[in-house]
């Protein structure tokens, strides 16, 4: 079978010493984000950007990943054990996974989450290995329109699954696209909005844009928010659940791969919008509701598996169309650009190595996840009483430096301040960032591809419509803005979203 | 003290209108085409208009609603955390990479209520160490570790 060669293929690329190293601190580090408040994936990606670039392409992808589902693992350690989700993620985990501990079933349910997103992984690997291929065939006859309508949808589908107010989420994304044209224009070779400055005629560096809005606006934020964390130690004893807990824990845990896996492909979706639907759904199909929020174990598999799965299909649109569906998707298509790598159809063909071997990657980061953490959990959380004083000047000496390193320019520094002033400012004006990052990746891309199709035919417009793919593409992102329109959609995705804050 | 979420919305409609209007002014500068060949500016012109429009809906919306939560205005910690970006960016040449990371970790720290000078300074060196080792043995990447200002 085609779908096993290529999997054995992407394993030799994946089991190389440099790969596995990388791999393995991509790992812990997630991990260790996961378990510190304040610092997400997306902060850490984008100030490992700078990072990368003197890497291999695979082996920064490799490590990247092992971040972003690294992440997942350590949030839900915290979750159970201190009530304190380290990731957006883990808060449904935190709900039964904390409950489970205070009933002195702390390692049950360490292993329960653990053993629900090993299984995930493995299940989204295989599903990714099945599914890109054939999208990327699809793909492949995708010209200029078809790539401009799909990008349309990967932003229109960003604001609808997100939450907030859907009027700002729009104006972040035609910020985002406005701020992509700054720089020299491909068409015409004239400089646009670069009043003069020399480093901005290649546009501004996306990598200074997301450690500004991730890195230092996020530390900004958190400045405000000091609450003291008192940290409940709970003893951790046996880690394996017993066969009971296992036979609850099947259901729930392939449902949620199954919730994941969809919802990751999804633009906007990934890890966090599925743990919610997953935990949502698990309460509304137990035989034992009066269990839930007090400790049910289905409460704990079923998100984990779902956000774990959900951030290793998020990879999917990335790699197969180029098109990433997330904040942190956005930031490894900046990482592969500037590598030289452009992610699109023709990657899977290209760069098969690239391809499988990542694919490989994160089940091999998952098998290193379920076997490492378990007993590193004790270390884990006596990294949680790391004051937030050594934490934030590290990570601002780490933007600065990296910064400077992107193009040995101060200029990016300079960057990076702005942007984290702006990320900052926008925050607290109640706009999102995530979908500005989106769109400031996408947005040079979409105004070519516009422009390319109106070429292509002489100024109709009507070419995005006559051609199947793109107007099928083009309709459901109406249908998905009209969704959001109705009152009772709009209700519903209020509530979802709640429970979050 | 705190704002609420109506002013607020207002400021930001503000602000985003600024920002969409000069986005169309500049744009029409650039020569904009026609829509069958667009110019350097079409796109510009467009994404500004409808930044305008949008922050001009949500302006509407700010004013006629009674949502009376609140959000706090900034301090001085976010600043003082730009501002120690700043200095690095400045010392970098002129003090070189040591100094630089020492003050930007001083000046950064002052921004939590509790600033020990000691422990800045500490920390200050382990970074400087930390960022050394990362940056310049093992990614090669040209930094000056000091400058002499003599």
């Amino acid at each position: 079978m085609e779908l096993l060669q290529n999997l054995y293929m992407g394993l030799g690329v994946a089991l190389t010493f440099t790969n596995i190293l990388f791999c393995l601190i991509g790992c812990l580090l997630g991990t260790l984000i996961g378990v510190l408040p304040g610092i997400g994936p997306a902060a850490t990606v984008a100030m490992l950007l700078p990072i990368t670039f003197t890497m291999e392409p695979t082996t920064a992808l490799i490590m990247l990943a092992g971040i972003y589902y690294g992440a997942q693992y350590g949030g839900s350690t915290t979750a159970i054990l201190v009530n304190l989700p380290g990731e957006a993620s883990s808060v449904v985990t935190a709900i039964d996974g904390h409950q489970m501990a205070r009933a002195g079933r702390a390692g049950v349910a360490l292993g329960a989450a653990a053993i629900s997103s090993f299984t995930a992984g493995t299940i989204a690997t295989i599903l990714i290995a099945a599914f890109a291929p054939m999208l990327s065939t699809v793909a492949l006859r995708f010209g200029a329109p078809e790539f401009f309508s799909l990008m349309l949808l990967g932003l229109v589908a960003s604001i609808v699954l997100a939450h907030g107010s859907l009027l700002k989420a729009l104006c972040m994304i035609v910020l985002g696209l406005i701020l992509g044209i700054v720089g020299t224009d491909v068409t015409s070779g004239i400089a646009r909005f670069t009043f003069g400055a020399n480093e901005l005629s290649e546009g501004i560096n996306v990598a200074a844009i997301a450690m500004g809005l991730f890195g230092v606006a996020e530390i900004l934020r958190n400045l405000e928010n000091t609450e003291s964390r008192e940290t409940v130690t709970v003893k951790v004893e046996r880690l394996l659940p017993a066969l009971s807990d296992l036979r609850r824990m099947i259901a729930p845990t392939l449902r949620g791969t199954a919730i994941g896996s969809v919802l990751g492909i999804l633009p906007g979706g990934g890890a966090l919008l599925s743990s919610f639907a997953s935990y949502a759904i698990e309460k509304k199909v137990t035989k034992n509701p009066e269990e839930f929020g007090k400790g049910a174990i289905e409460g704990v598999s079923g998100p984990e598996a779902a956000n774990n799965a959900g951030a290793q299909t998020s990879f999917i649109p990335m790699l197969t169309l180029g098109i990433p569906s997330n904040a942190v998707m956005a930031m490894m298509v900046g990482a592969m650009m500037v590598q030289g790598v452009q992610p699109g159809p023709r990657t899977i063909i290209e760069q098969p190595g690239l391809f499988w071997g990542l694919v490989a990657s994160m089940w091999v980061g998952n098998l290193m996840l379920l076997v490492l953490n378990l007993p590193l959990v004790g270390m884990w959380v006596k990294l949680l009483r790391m004051p937030y004083h050594w934490l934030f000047p590290s990570i601002i000496v780490f933007c600065a430096v990296g910064a400077y390193t992107l193009n040995n320019s101060l200029f990016n520094i300079y960057v990076i301040v702005a942007f984290g002033f702006v990320g900052y400012a926008l925050c607290k004006l109640g706009y999102e960032m995530p979908p500005l990052i989106l769109s400031v990746v996408l947005g040079s891309m979409m105004e070519e591809n516009l422009r390319r199709s109106l070429m292509l035919s002489n100024g109709d417009p009507m070419i995005f419509v006559e051609r199947p793919i793109s107007v099928t593409l083009l309709l459901i992102s109406f249908v998905l803005i009209g969704l959001v329109a109705f009152p009772r959609f709009r209700k519903n995705r209020e509530v979802i979203f709640e429970e979050e804050t | 003290m705190e704002i609420t979420f109506a002013k607020r919305d207002l400021i930001g409609a503000g602000l985003l209108l600024c920002v969409g209007l000069g986005t169309v002014y500049f744009g029409i500068k650039y020569d904009i085409g026609t829509p069958q060949s667009m110019g350097p500016g079409f796109f510009p012109m467009v994404l500004g208009a409808i930044l305008a429009g949008l922050s001009v809906l949500i302006a509407i919306s700010s004013l006629g609603s009674s949502n009376t939560e609140t959000v706090k205005l900034p301090s001085a910690a976010p600043f003082l955390v730009l501002i120690s970006l700043v200095a690095f960016a400045l010392l970098l040449f002129s003090a070189g990479l040591v100094i630089a990371i020492i003050a930007s970790v001083f000046i950064s720290s002052l921004s939590t209520g509790e600033f020990r000078p000691f422990r800045s300074l500490l920390l200050g060196v382990i970074l400087a160490v930390c960022s050394v080792l990362v940056f310049r043995v093992a990614l090669g990447q040209p930094l000056p570790l000091f400058v002499s200002w003599m």
